[in-house]
């Protein structure tokens, strides 16, 4: 049966913040950049309704839980910047760039379609796959037989 | 609130081993009575709505979120509070394997992450990786990517220390 969800099992991240100062907190702020970045691949939906926010409640606009986040390693390359205090750089934001374009990608590797909008929520993927099925061209992705 | 002013009622429970007795309207959130009459403010406000867990205290020994529950509701009971976790300004286990391991960042979730993990070592001294992934479901943290709190949780049950994620020394490559 075609749930349309995804769940990333796995992450792994690779940053070059200059140098590293503080190896626990620096790993610490990117794992929480990447947990960021997978809500924001697959969850975190603002929905707008006449200009303000429909969701904007824990309950109906999710965030990911400790259920969701993956197992998450990070390794630092370290090129020291020569203005930054002692060779660092900022760290807090990179994390979030790299995750939802990961996702997206090995959503496309699964299923052969290249979506283009975040967040992937399943009934955009249901919408994508089966409401619009001649734009999808699933058989030569190889993964199984065309939704009816 | 309605033009009618809410009548206070005695209320008298627990708090961390101590008798507290409180005059308060009786549906007042425990964690406002916790938070402005006893002064107890490491339970946190974060969505009010019992879905971040930030609020999270142990009543009579059962997990709850205490910006759900009326002041009515603990007359008699017992409440364990994060401030109840240290003794005599000794770290609880719990609290220095956060401490160690990063479990910390910003610190709004961290209250409410230790009583949840207090709750699960209660009921499950071992838990699997799952079991404590299941376990701290209900608190969401923003900054930490949990990894740190899971590893901090798995540091501090009973179970032989594997780690969850690499020492951060590792991960450098200089």
């Amino acid at each position: 049966m075609r749930t349309y969800s995804t769940q990333v099992v796995n992450f792994y991240a690779v940053q070059e913040v200059g140098r590293v100062v503080n190896p626990l907190l620096a790993a610490g702020q990117i794992e929480g950049g990447v947990a960021q970045g997978v809500g924001y691949a697959l969850y975190e939906k603002v929905v707008w309704k006449n200009g303000r926010m429909s969701n904007s409640q824990m309950t109906n606009y999710i965030m990911p839980t400790a259920v969701d986040v993956p197992n998450i390693e990070v390794y630092f390359e370290e090129s020291p910047c020569e203005h930054g205090p002692y060779g660092a750089k900022g760290l807090g934001e990179l994390p979030h760039d790299g995750p939802a374009p990961a996702i997206l990608n090995a959503i496309q590797d699964a299923t052969g379609i290249n979506f283009t909008s975040i967040p992937l929520l399943p009934e955009d993927m249901y919408l994508r796959m089966v409401e619009t099925p001649e734009t999808v061209a699933l058989e030569t992705a190889g993964c199984g037989e065309r939704p009816k | 609130m309605s033009a009618v002013k809410m009548q206070s009622a005695e209320i008298r429970f627990k708090v961390n081993g101590a008798e507290r007795r409180v005059n308060v309207p009786p549906m007042k959130r425990l964690l406002d009575v916790l938070r402005e009459d006893l002064g107890l403010t490491g339970a946190k406000e974060g969505c009010s709505e019992g879905e971040c867990g930030s609020c999270s205290v142990l009543l009579d020994g059962v997990l709850v979120n205490s910006c759900l529950v009326p002041a009515l509701q603990v007359n008699g009971c017992e409440v364990l509070t994060v401030e109840g976790l240290a003794t005599n300004g000794a770290l609880a286990h719990i609290q220095q394997t956060f401490l160690e391991l990063g479990g910390t960042q910003c610190g709004i979730c961290t209250p409410g992450m230790m009583l949840a993990a207090e709750s699960l070592l209660r009921k499950n001294p071992q838990p699997e990786l799952d079991e404590i992934r299941e376990g701290l479901a209900g608190n969401l943290c923003r900054c930490t990517g949990y990894m740190r709190i899971i590893n901090a949780v798995r540091h501090s049950s009973q179970a032989p220390a594997t780690a969850a994620v690499p020492a951060p020394e590792d991960a450098v490559h200089r």
